[in-house]
């Protein structure tokens, strides 16, 4: 299986990462009704994720923990903020529909 | 329960996505997912960027890269930092040549420089040094890089089928020349192949072989070369990390070693065809603006070329031919020019100060050996403080390489770097200051770093 390890395995992580974001935004659409706003932060929020792993994970795969690190700070800090706001604006919503 | 029936239907109709519509969407992002594996895989972004047809690489011509000034003439090898120390125009250099890559300064005490690392670098060098002797030095026509064009009548023994044939295959087209020509170096070992015009004003003027002490020029030449097949070597991002030392030399040795063996193999590959071919190192011409001419790359603050893919990690070879019925590559600029003006990273690593602060390029010289014989004047560049450099390289016993090793292009070969590479073209001066802050903060480009020794040898090459 040498020919299926490192950046194939972690291409093959972040299809599967890419995918379970798609379903947890629908389901959360079907749930609570996302509006425009909210699909663009949770959307934007899924993006900074997988690309936070895509890039921490090809540094650690090429031999340099600090860019693996600072990946982690500079591209995970949006995702969580993203994820934050959105997770506030559905609680709002639905607050308002209770 | 006729309601309640009723109830579920309009409930499904209502819902705009059910538990199959889910596995449907699932299946469909799956589907992209695959396929973009076997995007990445198929090494798209690799061929993009070999192709040149990206919209940050723009495909320029020989009179648009390359500024002379009236007064250039062809730099005669004689004039080089290495023939001048070597035949002792430089006394001071050659009182300090001597013993230089020798086993006299090996200290186990510095990371890098001890027994282990020495044995490194020389076994990486043992190819070139049996081959073709002094041809990183630029030494011409020696060992297997020799101008003679062997005949059938010179055969080694009566097995040798590696002449000069009589006769020349005739290619259908020049689309099929020029693949078969690039398919056959980079199966010899080329990672880059590109095909230039001969171009007099990039060659030596005049030749010293010091070896055997005699002077000569393009007269001895067997043949009018109007093709030259540059090719350019990937040097190992690892040992590399660790200049300068010994173990970073080895990178350097090996790719030596490698373009040795290919560019021979190129040459014979050509005699066979019935063409006439030399195959060159660091030898008879000057790499870097052959390598520009061909497509390579664009050259660069520290005057190496810089690639789009290896960035300055690379050794470049080549091929003199007769052969001309090819289409030729032509130069590409990236953004590497404007890049290199506001980074300095280079200059900033050069244990020597040797490397250029000046923003802009200029005709000629402006450091404190500006008006030295080995500065090749006459031709918009930064120019490079070859006796600094070079007086460097005989204080540590090693060959340097920190300006490679520190610039923000020498990458490992992975997505996220040529994606950054992209966004660094498509943007402007001010962002690329930025960039390079950036280098500095994610860990990239440190010089004199004896872990990185450490790393090296602790690695495991599975």
């Amino acid at each position: 299986m040498d020919i299926f390890k490192g950046v194939e395995i972690m291409f093959f992580w972040l299809g599967v990462l890419s995918t379970l974001a798609v379903v947890i935004m629908v389901h959360l659409h079907k749930v609570y009704g996302l509006n425009w706003k909210t699909w663009i932060t949770s959307g934007f929020g899924a993006f900074f994720f997988v690309f936070c792993v895509a890039w921490s994970v090809s540094s650690v795969l090429e031999g340099e923990p600090q860019a693996a690190a600072l990946g982690l700070v500079f591209f995970g800090s949006p995702a969580i903020v993203l994820f934050l706001i959105t997770r506030r604006m559905i609680l709002k919503k639905s607050n308002k529909n209770s | 329960m006729k309601e309640s029936e009723t109830n579920k239907q309009s409930k499904k109709s209502t819902n705009a996505f059910n538990r199959r519509d889910f596995i449907k969407m699932g299946a469909a992002v799956t589907a992209v997912g695959a396929a973009s594996v076997a995007a990445a895989k198929s090494k798209a972004i690799e061929k993009i960027v070999e192709d040149n047809k990206n919209a940050n690489i723009n495909i320029k011509s020989v009179d648009d890269v390359f500024e002379f000034d009236e007064n250039y003439k062809p730099f005669n090898q004689k004039d080089n930092i290495f023939m001048a120390t070597i035949t002792g125009r430089l006394p001071e250099l050659q009182k300090k040549m001597m013993g230089f890559h020798g086993p006299g300064d090996i200290d186990p005490d510095t990371p890098g420089m001890g027994r282990l690392d020495y044995a490194l670098k020389e076994g990486a060098y043992a190819g070139v040094e049996y081959m073709a002797p002094g041809t990183p030095a630029s030494i011409p026509n020696t060992g297997v890089n020799s101008w003679k064009q062997k005949t059938k009548e010179d055969k080694h023994h009566p097995f040798d089928y590696q002449y000069l044939f009589e006769d020349q295959y005739k290619f259908e087209n020049k689309n099929e020349s020029t693949n078969a020509i690039k398919k056959a170096a980079k199966l010899y070992g080329a990672d880059l192949v590109g095909i230039a015009r001969r171009d007099p004003r990039f060659d030596y003027g005049k030749f010293i072989d010091p070896l055997h002490k005699k002077e000569f020029g393009w007269e001895e030449f067997p043949f009018e070369p109007k093709s030259v097949i540059v090719m350019a070597f990937e040097m190992d991002y690892e040992a590399y990390s660790t200049a300068p030392t010994y173990v970073s030399e080895g990178g350097t040795g090996d790719a030596y070693s490698r373009i040795t063996k290919t560019t021979h193999q190129l040459a014979v590959f050509l005699r066979i065809l019935g063409y006439k071919a030399v195959a060159s190192c660091n030898d008879t011409g000057l790499n870097v603006p052959y390598a520009i001419s061909a497509g390579l790359g664009e050259g660069s603050r520290m005057g190496l070329l810089i690639t789009p893919k290896y960035g300055p990690r690379i050794r470049i070879g080549k091929v003199y031919t007769e052969f001309d019925f090819c289409n030729y590559d032509n130069p590409i600029e990236f953004g590497v020019t404007q890049f290199c003006e506001k980074c300095k990273k280079c200059a900033d690593a050069c244990p020597a100060n040797a490397i250029s602060r000046d923003e802009k390029r200029s005709f000629y010289p402006t450091h404190g050996n500006k008006n030295k014989f080995f500065n090749n004047a006459g031709v918009k560049k930064w120019y490079l403080d070859a006796e600094k450099c070079f007086g460097y390289w005989m204080q540590i016993n090693a060959g340097c390489g920190a300006c490679i090793s520190a610039c923000p292009y020498n990458k490992p070969d992975f997505w996220h770097h040529r994606l950054v590479d992209r966004l660094t073209a498509a943007t402007p001066g001010p962002m690329h200051d930025v960039m390079r802050e950036m280098d500095d903060i994610f860990g990239y480009g440190n010089t004199h770093d004896g872990e990185a020794v450490e790393k090296f040898w602790a690695n495991k090459d599975e």
